[in-house]
């Protein structure tokens, strides 16, 4: 029975972490157009290294809030599920960065009450139509962990491949890379993970924090930019 | 109470924490007094000093400029300050400082400042310190605490390099752990911008992070919303050998944030000063002149 059960978490897991799920996270690039097209980007190595500052600011973000939501969720406390909303979209700020995570935050709750019929998760798309919460992409992952019984550790990992899959397959199309390299930096970036982990890990939503000033800057240039092909 | 971040930096130093001459105070409350705004509430502990609020601008000759001055020099181990700035109603104040702020290396302890800035309806802020410089072995915290009424502007700049760069010091510090919050009179909450540094786990040059550059401003400009889309709309990013700079709306509309990266500390302050000109023209009428040509 048990490996049964679990069997069918882990299929939840590679559902939600699946590139193809469709919350529209082809359409962003984590400020990497920007990257390329001021030269901040230009082959493997940078790739690598600019994907890996994404993940670890994502680290000390979104997976903060995410797990905060993920515990209110199996606590049934909805209120603290909104705080942790709150707290991480007074966080983000680039303009930008708000609009990715709200948009993929709505379409994940979308699909979400249509996999599963739970009253929260009809109670958190209603509280994003009201405008009652701002309904980030991170908290409503949170939401659906929680709720598909996927352990907190490998919520952290899926996170964090959704950062690197948006920012490795967007550098498909904007630059000379083939699908091979992207998949030896993906790999390659496996080996910070657990580092990534144990820093997350000990944070409060008090404690959240973000330094990557570099992508912030990239990302108000994409604002004004002329040229664009992602949203972000 | 001590930040997460900071405790594995808080055992006793020699002269303990916060002891006399390491707990410096300041406590600056402007009022408007007919056209003017003078400097009516005033209390200080050394190291901070204030003299007097001068009225040197050439363009806007009522508004007063507080020089804060650390008599200390540099901010040592177990240093534990305390500022508070605020604005009653209708009153406009520039608040900057004489010098560099040095953090020295620290063995024991580290180094706090914490911030409270409170801002009045039509109450207008300048705070344009000079820059912020790490030394090798530094440990640095600071945090700062807005409460901004809806019809008040505050333009709050924060410099720092990575260290005493003319001795090749290039992130050579344990910690650096900034934050800054602002919330309404009634304790909505605006936005939250929190970093840490810590060169030795994590490098900070990298793509994404610094990518190289050594010196970092954050421009923090809360102000209505009329005010920020018209500012937004004036402000061109720059993007050249020696500089990027790029311009962003805040959440909950509360205003704007203008991040600047550069080489050399002067590019960054010139930077710095010339999107300050831009509010105060747009949010007052005024240009800010030219620093002096020493600072």
């Amino acid at each position: 029975m048990q490996n049964k059960r679990s069997l069918v978490q882990l299929l939840h897991l590679l559902q939600l972490s699946d590139s193809a799920l469709p919350v529209g996270g082809f359409s962003f690039s984590n400020a990497l157009e920007s990257a390329v097209q001021y030269g901040v980007v230009s082959d493997a190595d940078t790739l690598f290294r600019y994907t890996a500052s994404a993940m670890q600011l994502a680290s000390t973000t979104d997976c903060v809030a995410a797990r905060a939501a993920y515990r209110a969720t199996l606590a049934g406390d909805f209120a603290s599920i909104v705080e942790a909303d709150r707290a991480l979209c007074e966080r983000k700020l680039c303009a930008e960065q708000r609009v990715m995570s709200q948009r993929m935050g709505r379409k994940l709750a979308e699909l979400a009450v249509l996999l599963a019929d739970k009253p929260i998760l009809n109670r958190w798309l209603a509280a994003i139509g009201s405008g009652e919460v701002v309904g980030s992409y991170a908290v409503g992952q949170g939401i659906c962990f929680a709720l598909f019984g996927i352990s907190e550790r490998e919520m952290f990992v899926s996170i964090l491949y959704g950062v690197a899959s948006v920012t490795l397959n967007a550098s498909l199309r904007l630059m000379r890379i083939s699908h091979l390299a992207t998949q030896r930096i993906l790999y390659d970036l496996s080996s910070r993970i657990d580092g990534l982990y144990a820093q997350s890990e000990e944070l409060t939503l008090d404690d959240m924090y973000a330094f990557a000033p570099q992508i912030d800057l990239l990302a108000s240039l994409h604002e004004k930019g002329r040229s664009r092909m992602f949203m972000n | 109470m001590t930040s997460r971040e900071m405790l594995s930096y808080s055992a006793t130093p020699r002269m303990g924490v916060g002891a006399v001459g390491k707990s410096g105070y300041l406590r600056l409350g402007f009022e408007r007094d007919g056209d003017r705004t003078i400097l009516r509430h005033w209390e200080r502990r050394a190291p901070l000093i204030v003299q007097r609020a001068l009225y040197c601008d050439p363009y806007w000759r009522e508004i007063p400029y507080v020089y804060v001055v650390s008599s200390g020099g540099p901010n040592v181990d177990g240093d534990r300050y305390e500022q508070h700035f605020s604005l009653a109603r209708d009153a406009f104040a520039h608040i900057t400082t004489g010098a560099a702020t040095k953090i020295a290396q620290m063995r024991y302890n580290h180094s706090a400042l914490n911030q409270y800035i409170t801002l009045d309806e039509g109450a207008y802020m300048e705070y344009l310190p000079e820059p912020i410089i790490p030394h090798r072995g530094s440990r640095f915290y600071s945090h700062t605490h807005i409460t901004i009424a809806p019809t008040a502007t505050l333009l709050y700049a924060e410099i720092y390099l990575c260290g005493r760069r003319w001795s090749g010091e290039r992130f050579d510090y344990d910690i650096l752990s900034v934050g800054v919050q602002a919330e309404r009179g009634d304790g909505r909450r605006l936005f939250c911008d929190k970093f840490i540094i810590r060169p030795y786990s994590s490098n900070p040059s990298v793509e994404g992070v610094m990518g190289g550059y050594e010196v970092l401003a954050n421009v923090i400009l809360l102000t209505p919303k009329p005010m920020a889309d018209s500012i937004y709309s004036q402000c061109e990013p720059r993007f050249d050998e020696t500089l990027v700079a790029g311009i962003t709306s805040l959440p909950n509309q509360c205003g704007l944030i203008y991040r600047v990266m550069g080489y050399d500390s002067q590019s960054v302050k010139h930077a710095v000063r010339e999107f300050s000109s831009l509010v105060r023209q747009t949010v007052r009428g005024y240009p800010l002149a030219a620093d002096f040509p020493w600072r």
